[in-house]
C-alpha cells in the first residue's frame, strides 16, 4: 500500500490550474464509500525518496496511525528508522518532535495549510474520508502509478491522479497518485485499501509512500493521538510535557 | 571530516621517533645538546582522534545519509539528506522535508558556497549562511601547537585565516574533537558540538548553533554509503 504525502513549504504565487474532473472525483468517492466501514486503521509504511539531484533514494520506515470519529480524523506518522520523528494532527492541532528534541512542537493546524491538506488527504482516505480533497485537487482515474513498483505487485490496483487546484499547493506540487487495492486482498480481505501514494514535486523529485500490513478496526491506545512517547512495544508511556 | 589528515601522521610518526631515540640519545649524547621534546599522551590522543576522521582518498567521495532537526526564527523542520564528502572545503549537501519537498541542495568548492536549488520561500543567503556555518564543523586544526590542558579538557585556539578564531576543545580522556566554537563579529559565536561518534572514529551526531542568526540545527549521519 502506497500513501501518497504532500510536502508543505508553499509560497504564493499565481499560475493557471486544472478544472476540476467531477467524473473522477465521483469515482474516488465511490471507492472511499467502499471503506466506510473503517474507523481505524494501524499500518505499517516505507518511503522513499527520490530527488532529482541524488544518486541515491531516501528510505525510511515507520508506522501510521489513524482513527475516525464521525467526519473528525486523528492520526499519527511515527517513523521509525532510520531516524526517529512523529506527527500528530488531531483535535485542530500539529503536533511534532524528533529524536533530537526532549519536547513537543505544537501549532494550529489552519497555521501551515499545505502541511495540513497533505496528511489530512492521506489520513482520509485510508479511512475512507473524502474530507475536503476536492478543495485543493482535481481527480481522474490513471491506468498506471508513475512509479512502478519495485518488486512488481500481483495485487490489482485502482489509481487516481490528483492535481493540484489550489495555487499555493501548485507551487511545490505537480501530481499526487493514489493506489487503492481491491476488496478481497489477503491483507485486507473484504475491505478496499488505500496501498500507494507516489507525490510528484513541482521541481521533479518523487516521494513514494508504501503500506503494509494493515490492521483495520483494532482498538488504539486511549492517548494515541496525544504527545506521548510511543514506546516499540506499542504501549504509549507518560506524556511528555509539551 | 579532517583537513589535514597527512599532517597527524607525521606528527604520530614523530612520536614514534623521539620515543625511539630516547634509549639510543642517552647511550651517546651530543655534548651541549638539547632533548627533543615529546609530545604529552593527552596530545597524542587528540592526533590520533583527529587522523580517524574521515578522509577521502584519490578524488572519492564520502556519501552519508543524515537526518536533521532545523529551529530558525521561531519555525521548526525537520529533513532528511545526504552529504558528498570530498573535504572539508568540497562537500554537497542536499536536504528533503519528511514529506519529500527539496529543503536545499548545495555545494561547498573553492569558490565558496553555491545554493543550486532551495525551498520556494526559503531564502537563498539563508540557506547559503547555514551551509557555510555547517562547512566549519569539518574544519580541523593543521596541527596542535599551542595545545592546552584544562581540567578534564584539552583547548587549541587558533585565528584562522578568514580572521575569525577558532577555538577546539577535545575530550583530555579520548582525545576527541567534543566542540569547537568560532568567533564571527560581535555577540555572535557559532557553536558546533560532536555529540556523538560511530565505531570508526566520526561523527555521528553534529548540533550547530549560531544565536545570533536564531537558528540551531541537531544533525544526525544515518549510515554511510561509501
Amino acid at each position: 500500500m502506497w500513501i501518497a504525502v504532500l510536502a508543505g513549504g508553499l509560497a504564493s504565487a499565481g499560475g493557471e490550474t486544472p478544472p476540476a474532473d467531477g467524473g473522477g472525483l465521483i469515482a474516488l468517492k465511490a471507492l472511499l464509500d467502499e471503506m466506510r466501514s473503517v474507523q481505524t486503521l494501524s499500518t505499517s509504511f516505507r518511503c522513499e525518496k527520490r530527488m532529482e539531484s541524488l544518486d541515491v533514494p531516501l528510505l525510511s520506515q515507520g508506522r501510521l496511525l489513524v482513527a475516525r470519529r464521525e467526519e473528525r480524523v486523528s492520526m499519527r506518522l511515527t517513523t521509525e528508522s532510520p531516524y526517529f520523528s512523529e506527527l500528530i494532527l488531531a483535535d485542530g492541532k500539529s503536533r511534532a518532535r524528533s529524536q533530537h528534541e526532549a519536547s513537543w512542537s505544537s501549532s494550529d493546524q489552519s497555521s501551515r495549510p499545505g502541511l495540513t491538506a497533505v496528511m489530512v488527504l492521506v489520513a482520509g482516505c485510508s479511512v475512507g474520508e473524502l474530507g475536503n480533497l476536492a478543495d485543493y485537487f482535481s481527480v481522474r482515474p490513471a491506468e498506471t502509478a508513475a512509479a512502478p513498483p519495485s518488486p512488481p505487485d500481483p495485487v490489482p490496483k485502482t489509481w487516481f491522479v490528483l492535481e493540484p487546484t489550489n495555487k499555493d499547493m501548485a507551487i511545490a506540487v505537480r501530481e499526487v497518485r493514489l493506489g487503492f487495492a481491491g476488496p478481497g486482498v489477503k491483507s485486507a480481505p473484504g475491505i478496499r485499501s488505500l496501498t500507494d501514494a507516489v507525490i510528484v514535486t513541482a521541481q521533479g523529485d518523487v516521494t513514494h509512500y508504501e503500506f503494509f500490513s494493515p490492521a483495520f478496526n483494532a482498538a488504539l491506545p486511549a492517548d494515541a493521538f496525544r504527545p506521548v512517547t510511543l514506546r516499540p512495544e506499542g504501549v504509549f508511556g507518560a506524556e511528555v510535557s509539551p | 571530516m579532517i583537513g589535514t589528515r597527512r599532517n597527524f601522521r607525521s606528527l604520530l610518526a614523530g612520536i614514534a621517533l623521539v620515543g625511539a631515540a630516547g634509549p639510543l640519545a642517552s647511550c651517546s649524547a651530543t655534548p651541549g645538546g638539547k632533548p627533543v621534546s615529546e609530545l604529552s599522551p593527552e596530545a597524542a590522543r587528540v592526533a590520533a582522534a583527529l587522523q580517524r576522521m574521515p578522509q577521502p582518498s584519490r578524488g572519492e567521495g564520502i556519501t552519508r545519509t543524515f537526518f536533521a532537526t532545523f529551529h530558525a526564527a521561531g519555525q521548526r523542520t525537520t529533513a532528511s539528506g545526504v552529504l558528498q564528502y570530498y573535504g572539508p572545503r568540497d562537500f554537497r549537501i542536499t536536504a528533503a522535508t519528511e514529506l519529500g519537498v527539496l529543503l536545499f541542495d548545495g555545494r561547498v568548492d573553492w569558490a565558496g558556497v553555491h545554493v543550486i536549488r532551495h525551498m520556494s520561500g526559503l531564502d537563498e543567503g539563508i540557506v547559503a549562511t547555514l551551509i557555510t556555518d555547517l562547512s566549519r564543523a569539518f574544519d580541523m586544526p593543521d596541527d596542535l601547537e599551542g595545545l592546552a590542558a584544562s581540567n578534564d579538557k584539552m583547548l587549541l585556539k587558533r585565528k584562522r585565516g578568514d580572521g575569525h578564531t577558532t577555538t577546539w576543545t577535545f575530550d583530555r580522556s579520548t582525545g576527541r574533537l567534543m566542540r569547537t566554537d568560532i568567533d564571527m563579529g560581535f555577540l555572535d559565536t557559532l557553536h558546533i558540538e560532536y555529540r556523538a561518534y560511530a565505531a570508526q572514529g566520526w561523527p555521528s551526531d553534529l548540533y550547530v548553533q549560531r544565536r545570533a542568526r536564531l537558528y540551531d540545527i541537531s544533525l544526525t549521519f544515518t549510515k554511510s554509503q561509501s
